[in-house]
């Protein structure tokens, strides 16, 4: 297993490498100049150019690229050309609200749509089973501002419940850290609920088919245990991928909860930075949402691993 | 072993018996007959075979009596459906798994599938010890890894933590046999067990099978459309076609002399080592579709003796032709059906 793990992380160095080029190429490709938009309409092509020079933007490109690879491997992602913070710590503080947003809005999304998605499959055709499927079309259609919006209107205003925006660090006050997390993470953990719901619903179908559930249940297993045990262990490897693709794509969708929400995550750094064209900024969020696809996928294939012992290194 | 059951026996020695046996399942066109009136007794340590071709009804029969057939698109009803005296239809869902296991249980044809790929085989077998006789993991692997060697597994203490792919199709058909051997059951159902292996691997798991009803005086229902297979290991025999039982009678009984055109059929189609040079015979036609029965006799279609009182009214009765035969045909006084020796 430790082999595996080696190899996995290997062979992921290649990908690496090719992303900080993609990630470094990328802020070229962007219209403007940092050092014009800096340096404001009245300045002189001297104040410019002094400021190209101060930023390392006159070297040649390779060194460029090779100075920002070699501080970014030792931590140092550079300074904001703006408000002249590391990009480090802006990172640093915002990442783990975007983890603990993330990481809640997976867990909604999985409290509903597991059990969803057993009911459903096991009730096949049947109202719970067409409500399930209503709600999950519903859920994938629904935009997350406006559902938001609304949450805040229902949860926030009228009934009192929940706070409407903002964020409390869990270190400051861990039940208002839950109160603060629970409507971002229900706004966006429902499009990645009716969507795993689907997933789940369709393989669990599969899976129930299967001549092995026959001996399971020939076996005399309880009915839990036939489908707690032998049909979801099986049933789960759609929902595994499915669910690798959204962690990442819940870093990404978080931009606009995080703004409806007012939580200071990375999508409300990204924002600023590419409103200011803030390089440096820009470059270190891509490259941690790259590491953190990475990190994603590697967990991914461990999951496959113990899911289908196949897949299983020997 | 015995060829000489008698078809009605003392109670005391009956471990199943099965009246008026109605399965039917929910198609496009509504509620359709799959198994039609199905009445059978099998007596302790007996191995009974069913035979039939594919949708004859074999398979759904047995799995009904196991109350393993879907809850909302089939309808199980019988007159009687005992166990050992206890009577099965009164049993619901949960009541109904505590039997399978430990008094039946069952043994399928596709030994590739129907291991689950994701758990070892070990802990396949293991959690039927501890589902029904409360066994602790440790005791359950102890009781597991013992049943692998029974069921001629070799290594079995490595071979326990492996996976079923990493198993030939005849070992995991083993495994399959140590599942159901796990709780000494009263009945073994074997539907089809040898169909999917090599001959040579098949003869094996036969003789396993045989040693092991030796063993614990189990009591077997064989299902299968391979009459070697019957000739090998059966006592007494049902022939199924469209739903019914046709024919029922003591092996040597039946293939020496049927009584029903259908049975003649299938012996008349299996190959034979003592008659090279006659060519095979198959049976015209095929077996009739789910809800589409033909009034009469149902084999009135595909049958040589067909004559015109086959062809309407209700099917014919199953009539008793000797103290341990029966048959499903209105012509059978007046035919003489052509056995093998």
């Amino acid at each position: 297993m430790l082999r595996f793990l080696l190899l996995r992380v290997l062979t992921t160095i290649p990908v690496l490498v090719l992303v900080t080029f993609v990630v470094f190429g990328l802020v070229l490709l962007i219209p403007g100049d940092p050092a014009v938009t800096i340096a404001g309409p009245d300045a002189t092509v001297e104040q410019v150019a002094a400021i190209r020079e101060r930023l390392g933007l006159d070297r040649s490109l390779l060194v460029q690229y090779w100075d920002w690879v070699t501080s970014a491997m030792s931590g140092d992602l550079g300074t904001s050309l703006y408000t002249s913070r590391a990009v480090a710590t802006s990172i640093g503080d915002a990442l783990p609200v975007s983890i603990a947003l993330a990481g809640a809005a997976l867990l909604v999304s999985l409290v509903i749509a597991v059990p969803t998605a057993i009911v459903s499959a096991l009730r096949r055709g049947t109202w719970i089973d067409r409500v399930a499927t209503l709600g999950s079309s519903l859920g994938i259609a629904l935009p997350s501002f406006w559902l938001g919006l609304v949450f805040v209107l229902v949860f926030s205003l009228t009934l009192g419940w929940l706070p409407a925006t903002g964020y409390v660090p869990f270190a400051t006050d861990p039940a208002a850290w839950v109160t603060h997390l629970i409507l971002p993470a229900l706004t966006l953990g429902i499009a990645g609920a009716a969507e795993s719901t689907r997933q789940l619903r369709g393989s669990i179908i599969g899976v129930l088919q299967q001549d092995y559930v026959r001996t399971a249940r020939a076996k005399g297993l309880r009915g839990r245990m036939v489908v707690g045990k032998h049909v979801m262990k099986n049933a789960s490897v759609p929902l595994v991928t499915v669910l690798g693709l959204q962690i990442t794509a819940l870093l990404g969708g978080a931009v606009l909860v995080e703004q409806v929400f007012g939580v200071p995550g990375l999508g409300q750094v990204a924002i600023a930075a590419v409103t200011t064209r803030d390089i440096p900024v820009i470059q270190g969020i891509v490259l941690v949402a790259v590491l953190v696809a990475v990190v994603c996928n590697l967990l991914v294939d461990l999951v496959y691993g113990y899911l289908n012992p196949k897949v299983r290194p020997r | 072993m015995t060829r000489t059951l008698p078809l009605d026996r003392p109670a005391a020695t009956t471990t199943l018996e099965v009246e008026d046996l109605v399965v039917e399942v929910l198609t496009e066109n509504g509620w359709a007959t799959v198994v039609d009136g199905v009445s059978f007794s099998l007596g302790r340590g007996e191995t009974l075979g069913i035979v039939g071709e594919s949708g004859s009804g074999k398979s759904v029969t047995c799995l009904a009596i196991a109350g393993l057939m879907p809850p909302r698109q089939t309808r199980v009803r019988a007159g009687t459906l005992r166990l050992l005296g206890q009577d099965l239809t009164a049993l619901d869902q949960r009541q109904m798994a505590d039997i399978r296991g430990p008094r039946i249980a069952m043994i399928f044809q596709e030994p590739m599938s129907s291991l689950n790929p994701a758990f070892t085989v070990g802990d396949q077998i293991a959690e039927v010890l501890r589902r029904h006789e409360g066994l602790s993991r440790k005791a359950s692997k102890a009781r597991a890894i013992e049943l692998l060697d029974r069921v001629g597994v070799p290594n079995p203490a490595r071979r326990f933590g492996q996976y079923p792919f990493e198993f030939s199709g005849g070992m995991r058909q083993r495994v399959m046999i140590a599942i159901a051997l796990a709780c000494t059951p009263d009945i073994i159902i074997a539907d089809e067990p040898t169909t999917a292996l090599d001959v040579t691997v098949q003869a094996q798991i036969l003789e396993l099978l045989r040693a092991i009803q030796r063993e614990h005086g189990m009591s077997v229902i064989f299902i299968t459309h391979d009459l070697g297979v019957v000739a090998d290991v059966c006592d007494r025999v049902l022939v199924m076609y469209a739903g019914q039982i046709v024919e029922g009678a003591l092996l040597d009984e039946l293939f020496e002399d049927p009584q029903h055109p259908y049975m003649e059929g299938l012996l008349m189609a299996m190959p034979r080592m003592d008659q090279v040079s006659e060519a095979l015979v198959s049976i015209p036609g095929h077996p009739p579709q789910v809800g589409a029965m033909p009034a009469g006799c149902r084999f009135h279609p595909r049958c040589s003796y067909t004559r015109e009182q086959c062809t309407h009214g209700d099917a014919p009765a199953l009539e008793q032709v000797g103290p341990t035969h029966t048959t499903r045909c209105l012509r059978h006084p007046e035919l003489t059906l052509r056995g093998t020796t």
